[in-house]
């Protein structure tokens, strides 16, 4: 052990303070990849949580949710449940939950979907919660219970500017309606902080402004042991299942992570394997760094082990030195990465609100597992980066080295890494035939992603063997250059492979993306046929509740200029897997204009029929893995009702899966008139645009969108879901190109003595610079065109293999040509410039410099 | 903290009307002299009154003599849109243990609070209590996880109706009176928890429609159960200026028979005894008291000075203490609960009816 720390103060902090330039270089890249993957999982884990924070800041987190299988709970049922119960002594508290907004300034231009906040607005009863006297804010007497009165949090109060008394607008379903701000939430001690949109208001009057008398959305259960009663949580659940006669579910806090969890499961994961590229591609720098160390120290090893020094004390010295890099990398990663997550955190919320619902995350906290755990990713990736170099730092005989003065680095011949990577793609090609893991209706597409990983690393590997094609030609200097790629060493290889990593990924990506916009644009333009589109200004994402009433559908229907009106009504319904969107429209509409892109059509006479037959969305197909003819027990108010599938239609609008019903047949089912969106078809010479400014004018708790317009927002924030993947693309390209010039003035660094020789006989500044740009050339040439090779797989994979399985969508192969090779031409262009700059370098060189 | 609603009727004001009105202003009704009561309908709620409490206090004994007192509590208080709340408490006393704990609770009427209109049966969250049809009430209470009671009462002295000519008058104001039903013995048993118990329990039930009086600040209130067969119903209102309200001070006593005697203000003493200062309000209780008529003198021991019912959620926390009866002599000759409001705050703001300030 001795030995290790004396090698490690004498040998490797030495060459540290020398070399401190290249060191530092090398622990920002592990800490640039310790931090995007640190920075990832902090923000999908926050935005996460603000799935969840809306009632726990008020109740504490309860033993169960109660939730009705379809549509709301009956406030009736709560006798039913507090009867069941009996005399147990459990807090049963009734909310209704909607998303409001407030009201778009007034203007003639159309707005932007997501552009005003979303809020929640919460009813509970606020009588009823002063029986939680340990997590409800202790008030002396009954809060004010005026009408239209509503709590709002501290932090809302403050970025608002609201205070007590404040009139507050809001959009609720399709009306503007003013609030007024009877009190401010205080921040309990040892409970999460009231969310920053979050409005509570009393049940009764918020089932009344919501037209929603008699109806609940859930039931929180609460109870605490006691001296009289133990398992309560447990007993609770057993009587509220008996009387449950189907007509609600019990959810544990642990399904209610899970429904969250699942219903992002896909996105998140796509950002948590992404974030671990940049990480793969410090690992591969890593590695040919440390053996550009172990190459240039070799004489010093030579003389430790002519002193006695052993094998074992060497390697586990150069272990340890890894593990050190690994430990400042992965601290300072941590810290790259809480920074970048208060960055990302916004991105990833936002786009989680637009997919999933309101996210009200807006701030990434860093605990200490985390912490750790981004250490340890880190130092275990320098540890497995540097185990082979130390390993050959050890075996090599020091006779050989102090003899011949020279160690060359460890050539292709030992190491076989092509092979290795062929094996890894062949093992990824394999991988990618294996079906998703299915979790309690959750779809994962885990063999797809281990292909992914090994496809990337294997082409890595692999696409070191293309460096051996370099021809050279006439050219002396470029002669000089091609004559190291033809005999490449590791350090050669291993920078090929991290841009190659790179370079996969990002075109895989750019492959899927291209893909994607391309079949949402067709789907767009087929799907969106109407002149005129109307939703409640309240439904900013598309979880949104907040409906239109039967009677302005009316108005609409009633304006001149409008010739067909189609609604469609929503519910949100609960299959045994998990949520499901239950809708109910105008068939004969939907035929008549085509709207549906079909993977399996229905019958002819289906559109007409009176079979309780439905259509349901590709995306449900896939999950519940039902087809055309099929049956699928769909819960209703009145219980199980068995609907026939009549066809499959693709859609791309969510993941969740719907399930289309005649609209009759909805309103039959779920006694629902509110509309979720109106389509207007206007008549022959109706001029859209003045359309739509009337109906806006006349209706200003209502989105109203011309077709042109929504269409475009459908891209807009289709496109903007992908920001966040765009810029985990860019520090994964970023730290190859880096690594390109890392590895190449290693191995200048190890050329010292050659560079003088060639400038003995003449060799200028400028042939040096321009060999080590022709050497960067070839190794980001190759790194390019393995990648992109490998790429366009790798964007099959994730289309055909992770979408369809994570999300259920057929996306159409699309190459995007123009910007894969422009980014060709960035990565080359700088990879040359880097080259060009680290040759001049490398020029001023000399013999003795020590490092 | 019944009382709290007594005072509710006896403060109304100062203003006497020369004829009794049947509502008041805003059209709750009033106690009117000779109403004929029928039960077991008159046992359940009276919505067309403001004001509604049932309300149960007990001595409870273990086999093994072990002793507990117990309180349990139903209220029903209507605003002028005539929604009603229901607040609730309920407490137990260990007296070998020095344990008081206890529990307020508030809903409002519906699903999970309520009370009928035919006959007793009132709920609020998992607190109940009902009569069956052999006449026996059933009594369901826990204090959060900590406690579980579960009695039943019967009966072993006829219900009693307090007052003249079945209105209980409580101030000079006409509208300053409840209809007022007590049985003053009730035989209890059940369990405590899963332990075995028995005793002998008070069951108040009140309604009124009245409000707080602006001189009034609170009051003294008992029930005695002597051991010879007698019980006594005992209150006086106190002032702001720190004396009795003459006419809100009454004794009565029930005869081992039924019989029911009146004594006014004139006709007895309460002389207030050692005092306790609650670590959590900070209000001193005079938790003593001496209660001479013209023939004997009873004074009230607390079992546990601890016994202050939170108001956690009300805001009124207030006294309500089990205690033994010992005569002139100091021995024990019954069994009480007394009651000690407004000394942890004003009263009359906190419960805030019109022209209370």
């Amino acid at each position: 052990m001795n030995d290790v720390v004396l090698i490690l103060r004498r040998c490797a902090l030495r060459h540290w303070r020398l070399a401190w330039k290249q060191q530092l270089m090398l622990l920002a890249i592990l800490a640039l990849g310790t931090g995007v993957h640190v920075a990832m999982k902090l923000a999908n884990r926050s935005a996460l949580a603000g799935f969840e924070r809306f009632t726990q800041t008020i109740t504490s987190e309860s033993d169960w949710t109660l939730r009705a299988a379809a549509g709301p709970l009956q406030e009736e049922w709560l006798r039913e449940m507090r009867a069941a119960l009996g005399g147990l002594p459990v807090n049963l508290i009734p909310a209704i939950e909607a998303t409001v907004t407030p009201p778009a300034l007034p203007s003639s231009a159309e707005v932007s979907i997501g552009a005003q906040p979303t809020w929640r607005l919460l009813g509970m009863d606020l009588i009823g919660l002063q029986n939680l006297r340990a997590s409800f804010p202790a008030q002396t007497n009954v809060p004010v219970l005026a009408e239209r009165s509503v709590f709002v949090s501290q932090g809302m109060a403050r970025n608002q500017g609201w205070k007590e008394g404040s009139e507050v607008k809001v959009v609720i379903n399709d009306e503007v309606i003013s609030l007024k701000v009877a009190g401010i939430m205080p921040v309990i001690p040892d409970a999460p902080a009231p969310p920053d949109d979050l409005l509570l208001m009393d049940l009764p009057e918020a089932q009344r402004l919501l037209h929603r008398e008699g109806e609940i959305d859930r039931v929180e259960v609460l109870s605490r042991d006691g001296a009289a009663f133990s398992g309560l949580r447990e007993q609770s659940a057993i009587l509220l299942k008996q009387a449950a006669k189907d007509r609600w579910q019990l959810l544990g806090h642990e399904d209610r992570h899970a429904l969250a969890g699942s219903m992002t499961a896909a996105f998140r994961l796509n950002l948590n394997v992404l974030s671990l590229l940049a990480l793969l591609v410090g690992g591969y720098l890593m590695f040919q760094a440390l053996d550009g160390v172990v190459i240039r120290r070799r004489e010093e090893i030579a003389v430790l082990r002519s002193l006695g020094v052993r094998e074992r004390s060497i390697q586990m010295a150069f272990l340890a030195e890894a593990a050190l890099l690994g430990l400042v990398a992965g601290i300072l990663g941590d810290g790259l990465g809480w920074v970048g997550a208060q960055a990302a955190v916004m991105g990833v919320a936002r786009t989680m609100t637009a997919l999933y619902g309101a996210s009200s995350a807006t701030y990434a906290s860093l605990n200490l597992d985390e912490a750790l755990l981004g250490v340890a990713i880190c130092i275990g990736t320098s540890l497995v980066a540097a185990w082979w170099p130390a390993r050959v730092a050890a075996a090599t005989p020091a006779a050989q080295i102090l003899g011949r003065h020279s160690m060359h680095s460890v050539s292709g011949k030992i190491w076989r890494v092509e092979v290795f990577g062929v094996m890894a793609c062949i093992t990824a090609l394999g991988l990618a035939e294996l079906g998703p893991l299915r979790i309690n209706g959750m779809r994962i597409p885990l063999a797809a992603y281990a292909a992914a990983l090994f496809w990337l690393m294997g082409a890595g590997l692999a696409a070191g063997g293309l460096l051996q094609l370099f021809r050279a030609g006439e050219n002396p200097v470029r002669r000089l250059a091609f004559s190291h790629l033809r005999q490449p060493s590791i350090r050669h290889r291993f920078a090929v492979a991290a841009l190659t990593s790179a370079i996969t990924m990002s075109t895989g990506m750019a492959v899927m993306i291209a893909s994607f916009d391309n079949t949402m644009r067709g789907w767009i333009v087929r799907s969106m046929k109407a002149d005129i589109y109307v939703s409640s200004a309240g439904a900013q994402s598309a979880s949104s509740t907040s409906l239109i009433s039967a009677a302005t559908v009316d108005e609409i229907r009633a304006m001149p200029g409008v010739q067909e009106v189609a609604v469609v009504r929503h519910m949100a319904v609960n299959l045994p897997d998990g949520p499901v969107h239950a809708m109910g429209g105008d068939m004969a509409f939907a035929q008549r204009r085509d709207l549906h892109a079909w993977v399996q059509a229905p019958a002819q006479d289906w559109w007409y029929g009176n079979e309780p037959a439905a259509l349901i969305n590709e995306s449900l197909g896939e999950r519940l893995q039902k087809h055309r003819g099929d049956l699928i027990e769909m819960p209703t108010p009145a219980g199980l009702k068995p609907v026939r599938i009549a066809g499959v239609y693709a859609d791309y609008g969510n993941e969740r899966g719907t399930i289309l019903l005649h609209e009759d047949r909805f309103r039959e089912w779920f006694h629902n008139e509110m509309a979720w969106r109106v389509a207007v078809m206007l008549k022959p010479g109706a001029d859209a645009e003045t359309m739509r400014a009337a109906l806006q004018h006349g209706h200003p708790g209502l989105s109203v969108f011309t077709q042109a317009h929504l269409r475009k927002e459908a891209l807009r924030i289709f496109r903007q879901t992908f920001a966040v993947t765009y810029a985990l693309e860019a520090v994964g390209v970023i730290v190859a190109v880096a690594g390109l010039g890392l590895a190449l003035a290693s191995l200048m660094l190890d050329r010292r003595k050659e560079l003088a020789t060639l400038r003995a006989i003449g060799f200028t500044t400028r042939e040096a610079s321009q060999a080590c740009a022709w050497e960067g050339f070839g190794l980001a040439v190759s790194g390019v065109v393995a990648g992109i090779i490998a790429g366009v797989w790798l964007g099959w994979l994730l289309i055909e293999r992770v979408n369809k399985q994570s999300f259920g969508w057929t996306l159409t192969f699309h190459f995007p040509g123009w910007q894969i090779a422009a980014m060709a031409v960035a990565v080359i262009g700088t990879g040359i410039v880097v080259s060009a700059f680290v040759g001049r370098w490398s020029s001023t060189l000399t013999v003795d410099r020590e490092e | 903290m019944k009382r709290i609603v007594q005072t509710l009727v006896l403060c109304l004001g100062t203003a006497v009307l020369a004829q009794s009105p049947s509502t008041t202003s805003d059209g709750f009704a009033l106690p009117q002299p000779g109403r004929v009561f029928s039960f077991p309908r008159d046992h359940g709620s009276h919505p067309e009154f403001r004001t509604e409490w049932w309300y149960v206090t007990g001595h409870l004994e273990e086999a093994n003599g072990e002793r507990f007192g117990f309180q349990a509590t139903f209220f029903r208080q209507a605003s002028p849109a005539r929604q009603s709340l229901y607040l609730a408490h309920a407490t137990l006393l260990d007296v070998k243990k020095k344990t008081f704990i206890n529990e307020e609770r508030l809903n409002r009427e519906g699903w999970d609070a309520g009370a009928s209109t035919t006959t007793l049966d009132v709920h609020n969250g998992n607190w109940s209590m009902n009569l069956d049809k052999d006449g026996v009430i059933h009594l369901n209470t826990t204090i959060r996880s900590d406690a579980k009671l579960s009695l039943k009462l019967t009966p072993a002295q006829p219900l009693v109706v307090f007052g003249k000519d079945g209105v209980s008058k409580k101030g000079t104001s006409p509208e300053a009176a409840s209809h007022y039903l007590t049985f003053p013995r009730l035989d209890c048993t059940g369990t405590v928890g899963e332990v075995a118990v028995s005793g002998q329990a008070w069951m108040d039930h009140e309604f009124s429609s009245s409000q707080l009086d602006r001189n009034q600040v609170g009051w003294d209130w008992a029930s005695l159960q002597l051991n010879d067969g007698r019980c006594i119903m005992v209150y006086r209102m106190r002032l702001r200026d720190g004396g009795n309200d003459p006419a809100g001070t009454t004794l009565a006593m029930v005869e081992k028979d039924g019989s029911l005697k009146h004594t006014d203000a004139a006709g007895f003493t309460w002389k207030p005894g050692r005092t306790w200062t609650s670590p959590v309000s900070g209000a001193v209780y005079p938790i003593e008291a001496e209660i001479r008529t013209q023939d004997e003198v009873f004074k009230l021991a607390p079992l546990n000075e601890a016994q202050e019912v939170g108001g956690a959620i009300s805001g009124l926390p207030y006294w309500e203490g089990a205690c033994d009866v010992l005569n002139g002599n100091g021995k024990v000759i019954g069994r009480a609960f007394l009651e000690l409001a407004g000394y942890a705050g004003d009263l009359a703001r906190h419960l805030g009816g019109a022209g209370v300030k």
